[in-house]
């Protein structure tokens, strides 16, 4: 075979390996899940949040931003807004209103830490049971039995691996289902965002 | 902007809005305060038979060390029956179930649910959640209905309007004037006020006058609780399974007469 041939050949191989792993991973959504989280740096984006219970649904917005490794901000806006900062094992979570600051150990609680924000799927699976369904879902069920939620489901964009939709069944009967915007990812997002900073003087309550 | 244009600005609002403030007028005494308040009354248990609402809810408790806001919804019904569901970010903070007869306070952080008959409720005061109390507020009679005739006293120059509940409990009510509309109740026990409660800002919304907020206050053990309301609705049909609370599996279950009702270390 002539070099030329040869060099040919050889694209062809890497185009057929990259189209196949990417037909494959297209079918697969552990596969896409498991991608989007292993090439993310940092992440960001809204949500929109709708609360089903025994009295119907309600709507709250807010914002979510992730940093590898397991740094999670979550902000509730609008009428009882709330923060929830998660640094690996440890939760923050914090009310304007509240006065204080509660800080938790997520593992103590049986929660797992970060709802699907960690650095693999490997990784998520040391908590969760992980199930596809079908080519866009993905079902979540908590390892503990102590886990306030008994299933997440999360159903993915397909062209980035991100969620676009994050349903949490609650071992008390709610659900609550985040419609995720588009998430921007790798854009750096500083480190300050993730650090437990609240008003001066509040107190921290731990659990 | 001019007087008069401030004030079309303002109707304009509350039509969007669809919410009428109340404006107070001088206050009735005696015989024709008396009247009024009964026929308040009776025009009430006509007007609003239930109700539905999204509300704020503000916590406070001596026992629980701390203060705390969440979002919640209810839906009550005549004459006695209420569901109250508070929540924050993605957990719900408790579901408060009452039919009239028994009551139900579900804490999915504590996994466990206290229960008891209706007369059992203010054992629950450290953690002021209180179904029946709550839903008595709603329909304009606080505390609970009258077991005796009403009475006009008189506190600190001003006409009340009290009576006697069972257990020897005095309600003292004050109300404000054309419409009738309850301002402040409070629960007295020989010569002690053992509870508060306080009506805020009514506004008219869909024909009914109803308060903004309602702020339930238990001196003794610090306890607050307030309701501030938005999207309130009158007279849906409430199906009653949603009165009678079925437990999740695997919650305990304590009565509210057991002395470690909450829990070791909890509120």
């Amino acid at each position: 075979m002539s070099p030329r041939a040869a060099g040919w050949t050889g694209m062809g191989l890497v185009l057929a390996l990259a189209l196949s792993s990417a037909a494959g991973a297209a079918g697969d959504p552990r596969a896409q899940l498991d991608r989007a989280l292993r090439t993310t740096r940092d992440a960001g984006t809204t949500f929109r949040q709708v609360r089903t219970d025994a009295l119907g649904t309600t709507e709250t917005s807010g914002r979510l931003e992730y940093r590898k490794p397991r740094q999670v901000r979550l902000e509730w806006l609008g009428v009882a807004a709330a923060t929830a900062i998660v640094r690996g094992d440890t939760v923050w979570f914090y009310q304007p209103s509240q006065k204080s600051i509660l800080k938790s150990s997520a593992a103590a609680g049986g929660a797992p830490p970060a709802l699907f924000l960690d650095e693999s799927v490997a990784v998520l699976e040391r908590t969760y049971r992980v199930e596809a369904r079908g080519a866009e879902t993905l079902v979540l069920t908590p390892r503990t039995e102590r886990s306030p939620w008994s299933r997440v489901t999360l159903t993915l964009d397909l062209q980035t691996g991100w969620p676009r939709r994050l349903v949490l069944a609650a071992t008390d009967g709610s659900s609550t289902r985040l419609d995720f915007g588009r998430f921007r990812v790798n854009r750096g997002i500083a480190a300050a965002r993730f650090a437990p900073r609240f008003p001066p003087g509040t107190p921290v309550i731990d659990l | 902007m001019s007087v008069s244009r401030s004030l079309v600005a303002l109707a304009a609002a509350c039509a969007v809005l669809g919410a009428v403030p109340y404006a107070h007028a001088a206050r009735l005494s005696g015989d024709a305060l008396l009247a009024a308040v009964q026929k308040a009354r009776v025009e009430r248990r006509a007007q609003v038979a239930t109700v539905e609402a999204d509300v704020v809810i503000g916590l406070a408790s001596k026992a629980w060390g701390g203060a705390g806001t969440c979002q919640g919804r209810l839906a009550a019904a005549r004459p006695g029956s209420l569901r109250l569901l508070g929540y924050v970010a993605i957990a719900t903070v408790f579901d408060a179930t009452t039919d009239g007869d028994r009551f139900w306070l579900y804490l999915p952080t504590m996994d466990r649910v206290i229960t008891g008959a209706a007369a059992e409720e203010s054992l629950l005061i450290a953690l002021p959640v209180l179904p029946g109390e709550i839903v008595s507020a709603l329909f304009g009679e606080p505390y609970g209905a009258p077991e005796s005739g009403l009475r006009v006293i008189e506190v600190d120059g001003t006409s009340w309007v009290a009576w006697d509940l069972a257990g020897g409990h005095e309600v003292r009510a004050r109300y404000g004037a054309n419409p009738t509309l309850l301002e402040r109740a409070e629960l007295w026990e020989g010569g002690r006020r053992i509870a508060r409660l306080d009506y805020h800002d009514y506004r008219r919304r869909r024909g009914v006058w109803w308060p903004t907020r309602l702020d339930f206050d238990w001196p003794e053990e610090e306890g607050h609780l307030s309701l501030t309301f938005d999207q309130v609705r009158f007279g849906g049909v409430i199906d009653p399974k949603l009165f009678h609370f079925e437990t999740p599996e695997g919650v305990v279950v304590v009565r509210a007469s057991d002395p470690d009702r909450f829990g070791e270390g909890a509120p």
